[in-house]
């Protein structure tokens, strides 16, 4: 059977006339087993709760490294901008079937940054948040063993690829 | 059902590792320096992933797919700097189709294995000097404060 064959090349090379974002529509929310209305909880919304928890704890992170070292602002800026699209498609997750956008993510006010401890070091600073990265990272590879509908894996999955690639980047920088 | 979706994706995940082959066959000669060395490690890589992906297949009573003798490159690859730049474009779309597989995983093995493709994917595009995205194998990757399903369709019926 060869089914997809050729169309799936076509993600990777042939269909490369048109940009990157032409792969086979991956459709990042999709929920749509788990979107009926129906009062039934999805079985999945710990997973996500706790994602979402661990990506407000990275922001947080980041806001306290930026509080204590504003000089990074520029070079942590598109950081937490990824940061804050996690958030966000995983905060949709939980509203299944709101198309309104009634309640956006405040990701505008700054999240808490109590009882985080930034190194006065701007190289440990650098460090503290790629292994805060890293945790991230092992948190959601977690999950998506665990997670049952199949589209929330993939979110969570391609969560966990930026958050290597955030780890990697910020490890290097430290050297 | 699950596992008629779980062939679909691996067998587009091989055909992905199908054209990234061919791909990196094209694009190698062109590195330079270190970076020659890495894409000789890649097209090895991706070798090894291929047969991976065939035994998976095969052992779910399934012919793998076959690579096609060519395939249209997106740009002239003409320079070392067009070289990573289809390394790259050739992660993103392996990103893309390993991401597919996350989904149509019947078990938590397959998902996992496709997760760490994805990341190794996502970690690759920096080698190659793109820069980090959000949401790695996911299409519309920019600007999504609110993705959404996208009306295009699924390649399941798009072999000629």
């Amino acid at each position: 059977m060869l089914v997809g064959a050729a169309s799936a090349a076509a993600g990777v090379l042939s269909a490369c006339t048109g940009p990157a974002s032409e792969v086979p529509d991956p459709s990042v929310t999709a929920p749509r087993a788990g979107a009926s209305p129906s009062p039934t909880p999805d079985p999945d919304l710990p997973v996500v709760t706790a994602a979402i928890a661990a990506e407000q704890h990275l922001l947080a992170v980041y806001a306290a490294t930026l509080a204590r070292h504003p000089t990074y602002q520029a070079r942590l800026a598109a950081y937490v901008r990824r940061h804050e699209s996690h958030l966000s498609a995983l905060t949709t997750l939980t509203r299944p079937g709101d198309d309104s956008g009634a309640r956006p993510v405040t990701t505008s006010s700054p999240p808490p940054t109590g009882g985080i401890k930034v190194p006065s070091s701007a190289a440990q600073a650098l460090a503290a948040l790629a292994s805060a990265e890293n945790a991230a990272k092992a948190g959601r590879s977690k999950d998506l063993r665990t997670v049952k509908s199949s589209e929330y894996a993939r979110l969570l999955a391609s969560i966990c690829a930026c958050e290597a690639t955030h780890a990697t980047l910020l490890g290097a920088e430290v050297g | 059902m699950t596992n008629q979706r779980e062939i679909e994706t691996l067998q587009q995940a091989l055909a992905g590792v199908h054209a990234a082959i061919w791909g990196y066959a094209v694009l190698g000669p062109r590195l330079r320096n270190a970076d020659r060395e890495r894409g000789r490690q890649v097209y090895s890589g991706y070798r090894g992933l291929r047969d991976q992906l065939t035994s998976l297949i095969r052992a779910r009573r399934t012919t793998p797919v076959a690579a096609e003798p060519a395939y249209a490159l997106p740009f002239q690859v003409t320079s070392a700097t067009t070289a990573r730049r289809l390394a790259a474009h050739l992660e993103d779309g392996c990103a893309g189709v390993f991401a597919d597989l996350v989904a149509g995983a019947a078990t938590a093995d397959v998902r996992v294995f496709a997760a760490r493709l994805l990341n190794e994917c996502a970690e690759r595009r920096l080698q190659w000097g793109s820069d980090p995205v959000a949401f790695p194998g996911l299409a519309k990757d920019e600007a999504m404060a609110a993705p959404r399903r996208s009306p295009s369709p699924t390649p399941a019926n798009g072999t000629r």
